[in-house]
């Protein structure tokens, strides 16, 4: 017992320090992408301003709020659902691919233990990203950290089972890597959809958790608890589901023998 | 021990299918270098993967510590430590120093910082133990790849042609960290065309012809049997490999 969590700790702390340099290392590339994501909401903001006349200031705070909160939500899934397939064709080129599935703990909880390494580093980032652009957008206002943690969470189990989901593709095709930018157009839809309260949109992943997150925070509506059990059992299920289509993946890729040979 | 039975490999590619490596039996005994010789394509590669886990056999079975591992190697991981072909074996981005701490890591090991140097000298890498590897020849690579698989203390060893690209003096260094490696009583099988290492460190050759798998004793056994004056194993493999009918 103490052996098996030693092990899982030990993988987890490689993952952690792998994170930590490549971070270090390209740390530049991370700079630009923030950079572009403010320098979007400097732009976004412009134009809700520009709409001024004759709109309360209510209702311009409540948009602001909405593109802040949203451009927060957006991050997260779009860092969830590349996290997994960029490993992959990451450990393809940079050669340590085969390497993952020889880990005695198996590749998904490699993989799951990455993503949960990925996840901290982002959510620190963005979490000091909010009050910079409440700044931008010069307007102030109280979000409650425990109900902003408890949904992000859920919303991060969600994109990630999307990950491990595009990860399986990645090990077959290598392409996949190249479409997953146009996935952006796919999780403002999946963002959009009214799926609270619960309707048939609920049931796709990410939808749910994405408008309890929005609802909540924005809309300071209270989440009812049988909705808020809810978004976190989807979750897991699509976790789960995801990860068994990716155990099959990687089984089909051990018998083509094709295993990070592109 | 390792008991390989019936073990083949059949690839489809395009429709068509390849019979990479044909059906046998090999019991790998510890405290014996295994050497997997053959030409080009023989199906050397595709075994070695096979015994990691790396692809899926057609037929067969894998029996280590009674379990087949075919079916359910996660113990069997905790046990080996692989040196892949090619430059499949290293972080790119990370130094010698990083890359060992990371494969310990991943196969469940601590950070044991001195025991890491310790391999990082005896594959002569302390000059370049802060570069990355992206940074190092190919030969240096291959060093940090022995040095990963090495250092995870591993039972069964697996090594694709490990000395490929290496310089003589570091190459005749990993023939005696090998025999070190064998006198500790572990598994080891390493595939290589390198006829001098095969001369000094092999104890039993096993060739791989089209497929088709023939065990033989030691290197010097096959030299009287069917070498020539010169008396090199090369001359006597060429000879012997024309005999052997795939
Ligand atoms: N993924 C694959 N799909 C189809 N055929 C494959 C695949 N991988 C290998 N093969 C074929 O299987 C055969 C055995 O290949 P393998 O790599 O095992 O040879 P090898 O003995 O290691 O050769 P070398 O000495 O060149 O390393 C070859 O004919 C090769 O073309
Ligand atoms: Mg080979």
């Amino acid at each position: 017992m103490i052996e098996r969590f030693k092990i899982h700790f030990n993988v987890l702390m490689g993952e952690a320090k792998l994170s930590y340099i490549s971070t270090k290392r390209y740390g530049v590339n991370w700079l630009v992408g923030i950079i572009n994501l403010l320098l979007f909401l400097i732009f976004i903001q412009l134009g809700i301003y520009s709409f001024q006349t004759g709109l309360s200031q209510n209702y311009i705070n409540g948009k602001i709020e909405t593109l802040i909160i949203g451009f927060f939500a957006f991050s997260i899934i779009g860092m969830a659902i590349t996290t997994i397939s960029s490993r992959i064709s990451e450990g393809a080129t940079t050669g340590v691919l085969e390497h993952t599935m020889l880990s005695p703990i198996g590749s998904t909880n490699v993989l799951l233990y990455y993503a949960v390494v990925q996840f901290l580093f982002a959510i620190i980032v963005y979490f000091l990203l909010l009050p910079v652009s409440m700044l931008i957008c010069r307007h102030f206002f109280v979000i409650n950290i425990a109900k902003l943690i408890f949904y992000t969470i859920s919303l991060w189990i969600a994109s990630c089972s999307v990950g491990f989901v595009l990860g399986a593709l990645t090990l077959i095709y290598k392409r996949t890597q190249n479409f997953i930018n146009l996935l952006q157009f796919v999780i403002l839809t999946l963002m959009i959809l009214p799926s609270y309260p619960f309707n048939y949109f609920s049931l796709i992943p990410i939808s749910p958790q994405s408008s309890a997150l929005m609802n909540s925070i924005t809309g300071k509506n209270d989440i009812s608890l049988g909705f808020n059990l809810y978004i976190y059992l989807q979750s897991i299920a699509c976790l789960y589901i995801s990860l068994k289509i990716f155990k099959e993946a990687e089984k089909y890729v051990k018998i083509k023998g094709i295993l990070g040979q592109y | 021990m390792l008991n390989i039975n019936n073990l083949s490999k059949v690839y489809k590619l395009k429709g068509k299918l390849i019979e990479a490596v044909k059906k046998f039996n090999l019991d790998v005994y510890p405290g014996s270098v295994y050497c997997f010789l053959g030409p080009n394509g023989a199906g050397k590669t595709t075994t070695i993967k096979m015994l990691c886990g790396l692809v899926a056999p057609a037929t067969g079975e894998i029996v280590y510590n009674s379990t087949n591992i075919v079916k359910d190697n996660r113990e069997f991981l905790t046990k080996i430590g692989v040196v892949l072909e090619g430059a499949r074996n290293v972080h790119w981005r990370l130094t010698p120093f990083e890359n060992v701490e990371y494969f310990r890591r991943l196969h469940g090991l601590n950070r044991d910082i001195n025991y890491i140097s310790e391999w990082i000298n005896l594959v002569g890498l302390d000059k370049y133990k802060d570069t990355q590897c992206r940074f190092l020849s190919r030969g240096n690579q291959q060093k940090v790849a022995i040095a990963c698989a090495l250092s995870l203390n591993a039972d069964v060893l697996l090594l694709d042609e490990p000395t490929l690209g290496l310089d003589m003096e570091i190459s005749r260094q990993m023939m005696e960290l090998i025999i070190k490696e064998k006198n500790k009583n572990k598994i080891i099988i390493i595939t290589t065309h390198d006829p001098e290492f095969i001369e000094r460190t092999a104890d039993k050759i096993i060739i791989f012809k089209k497929g088709k798998v023939f065990k033989f004793d030691e290197p010097n056994k096959i030299i009287e049997k069917y070498g020539t004056e010169d008396k090199r194993f090369s001359s006597a493999y060429i000879n012997l490999i024309r005999t052997l009918n795939d």
